[in-house]
């Protein structure tokens, strides 16, 4: 039986892919996840994980999705929650990069930094985990402090730039080349009960000088870093669906201290 | 004397206030109204000035009427 009938008898009742039938056709025809994945999303048969993306993202939406590549600057705070959102929403390649390891002081927000894993690559760590949720993503991850001024051929591979880092000098380098580079980046950054974003946008609006600012001071708690991942995540989303409005020009912050969000031009 | 209506976000409010109307001399800077608020930008330095909604410097003479807005500098990851 050639791989099209057999997961097109596997949809026959609702179109979706169940993860048993996945795993059956990866080992009867000796093709990996993705393969299969690929396959199937052509044919519009949607892998079951999937079902609940609908009708927020459409059958069609969702092998765009597959075909698109996310490079995601940070495995900490931000970085770990984005990865596994896009991973779980199902963007096909995702690259991260961080050079740190996970600590203690880690602990209070960044996911996947277990009592395991402390001492070990975040970038590796975050890798293993995803892999774990979702095995037809190809996930690349490199334990090496991005340089966005050297390695521009490594962002011009990539359909979104996601800023996840925290170091504003870095911020401002990276929108930098993506701007030059033509490549949608988003930007996000926490201090305390705050975030800001902008999409597409260069940030030496926001950032006077390369020094670090309030998080010094008022920390990065776990509901902070949520609230802010989710926002990057959905206008990665929105950018490659090319639905909705992004940040594009404009400001946003927010403030769950006092449940504010605000939107000024940049 | 012009009217400036100030708006302080995040780390700016504690101790201070949310938004208040304030009176200044003809030809205040940004810089002068920082200083005069007292915020606390030595712990939390300036990130976005903006005044009526547009990014302005520290140097920006303000007008009678103007809104300003100052949040703090945010960079965590």
């Amino acid at each position: 039986m050639e791989l099209e009938s057999f997961l097109r008898q596997c949809a026959l009742l609702d179109a979706t892919l169940s993860l048993d039938d996945h795993r059956h056709a990866t080992e009867q025809f000796g093709l990996s996840y993705r393969e299969v994945e690929s396959v199937a999303l052509e044919m519009g048969i949607i892998p079951l994980r999937y079902l609940r993306n609908q009708s927020t993202i459409s059958s069609a939406q969702q092998k765009i999705l597959f075909d698109s590549h996310v490079l995601i600057v940070g495995c900490g705070g931000l970085g770990g929650h984005i990865a596994e959102i896009l991973t779980r929403i199902g963007i096909g390649r995702l690259s991260l990069y961080d050079f740190d390891t996970f600590e203690e002081h880690n602990l209070n927000r960044q996911n996947f930094s277990t009592l395991t894993d402390l001492g070990r690559e975040k970038a590796l760590v975050v890798k293993e985990a995803l892999e774990r949720i979702n095995p037809s993503i190809e996930i690349q991850s490199f334990v090496q402090k991005f340089d966005p001024l050297k390695e521009k051929q490594r962002l011009e591979e990539a359909s979104v730039v996601i800023d996840a880092v925290d170091n504003p000098q870095t911020k401002l380098d990276l929108a930098k080349s993506c701007q030059e580079l033509g490549i949608h980046f988003v930007h996000g950054a926490i201090a305390g009960m705050q975030g800001q974003f902008t999409t597409d946008s260069t940030l030496e609006q926001l950032y006077p000088n390369g020094e670090r600012g309030a998080e010094l001071v008022s920390g990065n708690p776990a509901f902070t870093v949520t609230l802010a991942a989710s926002i990057q995540a959905s206008e990665t989303i929105k950018l490659l669906l090319d639905i909705g409005e992004s940040l594009k020009d404009t400001f946003l912050v927010t403030d769950l201290l006092y449940n504010e969000f605000e939107k000024l031009p940049l | 004397m012009i009217e400036i209506t100030v708006k302080l976000f995040a780390q700016y409010r504690a101790d201070h206030f949310k938004l208040e109307k304030r009176v200044y001399p003809k030809g205040t800077a940004v810089e002068g109204v920082i200083i005069e608020t007292g915020i606390p930008i030595e712990r939390f330095p300036i990130g976005v000035i903006m005044v009526n909604g547009r990014h302005f410097q520290e140097s920006h003479i303000l007008e009678d009427g103007d809104i300003l807005s100052l949040f703090p500098k945010v960079g965590g990851g």
